[in-house]
């Protein structure tokens, strides 16, 4: 009987076992969107982009076609990404309650000051560091916005165990017009005709002039 | 015979005994009676008491004068949170300085030899039981370094006698001066001297007579003021101008300053309960996230700073920068960074429109301490890197006319001018001036000293119980102005007498203290707030 007991002792062992890993396949980071531009992208992430898409839409068609990647004259575009929070933190500061209330003309300008030609990607961005106040400093490199003004880029390498290619590569980013820095929260995401750069919610719309 | 022998052997090593084999002293390890020998072993407890004097010492900041209080930085709502608190901090450094005094005849060392440690014991648990009769009221009385008995709290009169008895005591610490020539070891102006125990008294005297009404304090707490004032505890020379004040006094070790608490980045505790932390922002702080259009560090207005400093205080443009410039820039200067309000021909960063900015930038303190992360593209502010000054002879000379005009005394105006006369550099402003006049001062040279006070000690912690030595006067009928309840907020201005005298502008203790300890009581306004 004992051995019995024994027996069923071990084979409940095996049963249960503790064959699983802890280890969860979360995927590989892709942000490349096929067949979507960056319009059609911003509809698949209503949390953070909602109010940028109505934003876009209120600026007026020209914007719009811009975001669509119809543009004849700047089909690949780089987008440091004003998100949702960085929209309705505005709105709430300045008592407005949509963003049809904003004008539209300011809008467009805001916008395009998040526009540069072409696709800038995270690997394209020199290593920088910033001077007192968050100012330009060495490093980067200077991108010229839609609307004539200045953004200084530039990626931190943080070494991680000694090993500086595994480490994170952020991307900062120092709108000129008001020495604001901001850091990116998620970079190279890529629709067709863009490159996005999302800036972090701390963003707030007015602060890149 | 053997057997007798044998007998006579036992009964000799009963007599004999062996207590001195036994008595012997570890050699391997420490215990508590067979520690306290050395020099060295006094300093090392020494260092401890300094290090929990360094914990402990901390003013509040509930009545910082503030305009925008963002996130309720500044703790003045009355809110249970950030009203609690525990003694334990104060406990630390009584039980240090007990350690001291309790083990005294161990040492293996002269009178004269330990006699400076025991002084330095004397201040600090004066210093303790002062700090906790001024946050707590009544509070603990601890026995000694061996006593972990539960301990109810003491009246607040009986913390009080204890504090005035060790503060009596360590006035036979030596000057400041000659402490530092008497010892080889490093003597900064944390340790006890004459002259910090003698401030202690001082203010230790004055809240008495405002606090608890006994007003023949007045008069004790004057003569400590004068006796510092006189040089007669130690040489001390007030600053030549704000500016000296801001850039030297502020800092550390100045002529000015009479008891401080040490910070600096070696000890790893950067002043975190600074009063003034919160406020301290742009051109100071050279990191993006405090340029001048950030707001969300609470702030005081530069309307505020204008009418508090009118033209000629040079105050004012000591302790706040470019308070009235139009624009102010940030441009290079010889390929440096630098915040500026002239344009001139260098090569502007980026201008702000310094009429449309709210806030004044706080100057008075200068000296933050960065740390750097390389997950940060910027360093990271981690405090200031400068000491605490509790008390400096500027108000020393405030303290000395509060107490002379409590007494009725026409003198405390030359006090009260002293300190107006390195504000403005001349005598131009002496009491009573035009702006006295227009002030409603000229009838109340007692709120005209608060005013001074409130000025010259701005952000330095000293507000808040200037409100209550004088409120506590009012109250009694002493004085004619609602200090507590007109010179905080709102919560404080609808605290009843009952209130005050429940306990409200005390703390009242967080939960945990009561976990072990059931002989303490939560203070009755606390308590009700509680519920």
């Amino acid at each position: 009987m004992r051995q019995v007991i024994y027996m069923i002792t071990i084979v409940i062992f095996f049963a249960v076992g503790c064959t699983k890993n802890n280890y969860i396949d979360t995927g590989v980071s892709n942000g490349r969107h096929e067949g979507k531009n960056l319009l059609e992208y911003m509809e698949t992430d209503s949390y953070n982009w909602d109010s940028t898409i109505l934003l876009v839409r209120h600026a007026g068609e020209e914007m719009v076609r811009l975001f669509e990647g119809q543009d004849p004259d700047h089909g690949e575009i780089t987008f440091f990404g004003l998100t949702n929070h960085s929209i309705r933190r505005y709105l709430l500061q300045n008592g407005l309650e949509r963003v049809t209330d904003l004008d539209a003309g300011w809008c467009r300008s805001i916008l395009l000051q998040h526009v540069v030609d072409g696709k800038v990607y995270r690997k394209d961005i020199p290593a920088g560091e910033p001077g007192l106040y968050g100012t330009a400093g060495t490093g980067g490199m200077t991108l010229t916005t839609l609307a004539g003004t200045k953004l200084w880029v530039y990626t931190v390498v943080q070494e991680k165990d000694g090993i500086v290619e595994q480490a994170a590569k952020p991307i900062y980013v120092n709108f000129q017009k008001s020495n604001n820095l901001f850091a990116v929260a998620s970079g190279d995401i890529e629709p067709d005709n863009c490159v996005v750069h999302a800036l972090e919610y701390k963003f707030t719309l007015g602060d890149e002039e | 015979m053997r057997k007798y022998i044998y007998i006579f052997c036992f009964v000799l090593l009963g007599i004999t005994g062996c207590a001195d084999f036994i008595d012997v002293r570890p050699e391997n390890s420490t215990t508590y009676t067979n520690y306290f020998r050395t020099q060295k072993d006094a300093e090392a407890l020494l260092n401890g008491v300094m290090y929990y004097m360094r914990m402990a010492i901390n003013l509040r900041n509930s009545a910082d004068i503030v305009d925008d209080n963002v996130n309720s930085s500044i703790n003045n709502n009355l809110d249970p949170f950030g009203n609690l608190s525990s003694f334990s901090g104060y406990g630390d450094l009584i039980y240090q300085a007990n350690l001291i005094l309790d083990n005294a005849h161990r040492f293996e060392i002269s009178e004269e030899e330990l006699k400076p440690y025991l002084l330095q014991a004397y201040f600090a648990k004066g210093v303790a039981y002062f700090f906790l009769a001024m946050k707590f009221g009544d509070a603990p009385i601890m026995k000694s370094s061996t006593s972990f008995e539960k301990l109810p709290q003491s009246p607040v009169s009986e913390v009080l006698d204890e504090a005035e008895k060790w503060a009596l005591k360590a006035m036979d610490l030596p000057k400041y001066e000659e402490l530092v020539q008497q010892t080889s070891e490093s003597r900064m102006k944390q340790y006890g001297s004459k002259g910090a125990a003698a401030a202690l008294l001082a203010h230790l005297y004055a809240w008495r007579a405002g606090v608890e009404g006994k007003c023949e304090c007045w008069e004790k707490a004057e003569e400590y003021c004068r006796m510092i004032i006189d040089g007669e505890v130690g040489n001390y020379s007030l600053a030549t101008d704000p500016e000296e004040v801001c850039t030297s006094v502020m800092h550390r070790d100045s002529e000015e300053s009479i008891w401080e608490i040490y910070h600096n980045v070696e000890s790893g505790d950067l002043i975190t309960l600074f009063p003034a932390n919160s406020f301290v922002g742009f051109p100071v702080l050279t990191i993006s996230s405090y340029t001048p259009d950030n707001t969300w560090q609470p702030s005081i207005y530069k309307t505020t700073v204008n009418r508090m400093f009118p033209g000629g205080d040079r105050r004012r443009d000591a302790y706040f920068w470019e308070t009235n410039a139009d624009s102010v820039y940030l441009k290079y200067v010889d390929g440096e960074v630098v915040a500026s309000a002239e344009r001139g021909q260098d090569s502007v960063i980026v201008a702000y429109d310094n009429q449309s900015i709210k806030r004044a930038y706080l100057y008075k303190f200068r000296y933050p301490f960065y740390m750097y992360y390389d997950w940060s593209p910027e360093p990271s502010f981690s405090g200031m890197n400068q000491n605490k000054v509790i008390w400096r002879l500027a108000e020393i000379y405030l303290l000395r006319a509060e107490c002379r005009a409590r007494q009725g005394k026409a003198n405390a105006v030359d006090d009260l001018n002293t300190v107006r006369r390195r504000a403005y550099g001349d005598d131009s402003h002496a009491y009573p001036c035009a702006e006295d006049v227009e002030n409603g001062l000229v009838e109340d040279i007692q709120l005209a000293i608060f005013r001074e006070r409130e000025k010259e000690l701005l952000y330095e912690g000293h507000r808040y119980y200037d409100i209550v030595r004088n409120g506590m006067c009012y109250l009694r009928g002493e004085d004619t102005h609602d200090y507590i309840r007109e010179e905080i907020s709102e919560a404080y201005a609808r605290l009843t007498d009952q209130d005050i005298l429940d306990g409200a502008l005390y703390y009242g203790l967080e939960d945990w203290c009561f976990e072990n300890n059931d002989l303490l009581r939560q203070n009755r306004y606390w308590n009700r707030r509680m519920q």
